[in-house]
């Protein structure tokens, strides 16, 4: 049992469930963002009881809130009635509260090298999530979990679509882009995350992905296409790599966007590549810069991808004005 | 109004920011130039994150993680504009900073 200080509602952790699943599967707006340990946001003050701390090496906490007893909530279990102090966000209220099944891998389409989209089936219910979320996958055996964006539209056939990048010496994501064999059972929890589509927003959107920032970005450019409002829409999609050979297939994307009513489709890579590529050189920061008709002070601004592409953007764009308000985004620790 | 010592100028050089405990209350401190002195929340008004781990340019305090930017100086936003962050009183008294910790409370950003 979960007491959260000057709240009056308490809330239990099902078998052990990690402090910050238990308290978005109960509907509350605790803070976070990477559900993996890496960011921070999740930090919360233990006033009476214990927990578990399951990865005490975690990079979101540091020595001195250890001292003051905080701990992070994606990485902390109750191992009796607790305590603690964190500041609830109505905003941040789950919209499909995240639950836990097993999946099984069941297609990979290898996309680039290093790349695969992969396709998992849930066994028991469909695949319920916002364009833009993303889940956790377990795999047994293997300690922690690591949070992967779905690439295709929440369906009730329950498949899971998710553009997984190998990262070198990475243990799940080279085990998901290639080793693991078709049939391979996994635990899947989600659905997680804030920048998920805001379909009823009318405003010009702006999408720009980074490397495995691809699908999320694909998921919301998606559900766009799919709304009445596409026709009207106008929808800019910046999307940046190393290397040409690195970029992903893009032909369903340029099928949907047929929908839209003005549609700019911008892909860079960012080394100097030989002649064979026409298309544009630089990083995507600059490329969005150089590249994104004006004006941006009325657009919609979707951006995923790793923490120093997602940085460099959001420095751009908040240097020409943009407001913060405009902006919905993840970082892939 | 009680003011507390904190900590002195040699602990907190100019373009530093530092967290430290008075009377059980946590406040950032930011040196600026020209010897300004700002006393404020610790956690950033948006979500749960310290603003000591952001970065300070000029009088501009970005947090770490959204890149919400406050002026410490006045401790208004910057971007976006509809914020504000605590501003504790502050005493300077020879090489010494001082802090009265009851004299604000930590504001957040309303929905
Ligand atoms: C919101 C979000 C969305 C993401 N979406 C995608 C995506 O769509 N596609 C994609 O390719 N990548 C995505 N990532 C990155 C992905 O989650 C992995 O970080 C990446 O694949 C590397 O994992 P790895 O196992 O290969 O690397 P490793 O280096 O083996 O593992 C790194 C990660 O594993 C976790 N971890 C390691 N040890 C422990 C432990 N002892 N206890 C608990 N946790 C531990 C931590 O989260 C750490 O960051 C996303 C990340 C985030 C935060
Ligand atoms: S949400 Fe727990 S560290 Fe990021």
């Amino acid at each position: 049992m979960v007491t959260i200080e000057g709240l009056d509602r308490d809330f239990t952790c099902d078998k052990g469930d990690l402090i910050l699943r238990a308290a978005l599967r109960a509907g509350l707006g605790f803070p976070y963002e990477c559900a993996t340990g890496s960011c921070g946001t999740c930090k919360y003050e233990l006033l009476v009881g214990h927990v578990e701390d399951t990865w005490p090496e975690a990079p979101g906490i540091r020595l001195r809130d250890r001292e003051h007893g905080r701990y992070l909530a994606c990485q902390s279990k109750a191992t009796g009635p607790i305590v603690i102090r964190v500041r609830l966000d109505e905003r941040l209220r789950p919209p499909i509260p995240p639950r836990r099944s097993v999946a099984t891998i069941s297609g990979r389409i290898y996309q680039a090298p290093g790349y695969s989209e992969l396709k998992l089936q849930i066994s028991d219910e469909g695949a319920e999530f916002l364009p833009g979320q993303f889940i956790l996958i377990e795999f047994p055996g293997l300690t922690g979990a690591r949070a992967y964006s779905m690439s295709n539209q929440p369906n009730t056939d329950g498949v899971l679509q998710l553009h997984v990048k190998a990262k070198q010496e990475g243990i799940m994501s080279n085990l998901l882009v290639s080793e693991s064999p078709i049939g391979t059972k996994l635990i899947v929890d989600g659905p997680y995350g804030h920048a998920f589509a805001r379909l009823e927003d009318s405003r010009p959107v702006v999408c720009i992905a980074g490397g495995s920032g691809l699908g999320p970005m694909l998921s919301v450019a998606g559900a766009l296409a799919l709304t009445p409002l596409a026709s009207q829409r106008s929808v800019d999609f910046f999307y940046g790599v190393r290397t040409p050979a690195e970029v992903c297939d893009l032909s369903d994307l340029r099928k949907q966007a047929e929908a839209f009513g003005r549609w700019g489709l911008h892909v860079a890579v960012s080394d100097k590549p030989d002649n064979s590529w026409n298309g544009l050189v630089g990083m995507i920061d600059q490329i969005v810069q150089v590249h994104l008709p004006m004006p941006w002070s009325n657009s919609l601004f979707y951006i995923a991808g790793p923490p120093p592409m997602v940085d460099a953007v959001v420095r751009v764009l908040l240097t020409c004005q943009v407001s913060h308000e405009q902006l919905i985004f993840d970082r892939f620790y | 109004m009680t003011f507390l010592r904190v900590c002195s100028f040699d602990d907190l050089w100019e373009g530093e920011m530092k967290v430290f405990t008075v009377d059980g209350i946590e406040v950032l401190l930011v040196h600026l130039k020209g010897g300004h002195v700002t006393a404020t929340q610790v956690v950033c008004p948006h979500q749960n994150v310290e603003l000591v781990e952001g970065t300070l340019e000029g009088d501009i305090l970005t947090c770490r993680m959204h890149l919400w930017q406050f002026n410490a100086r006045t401790c208004t936003g910057h971007n976006p504009t509809h914020t504000q962050i605590a501003s504790y009183p502050t005493q300077i008294q020879g090489d010494e900073i001082f802090v009265d910790v009851n004299g604000d409370v930590p504001k957040f950003a309303t929905p």
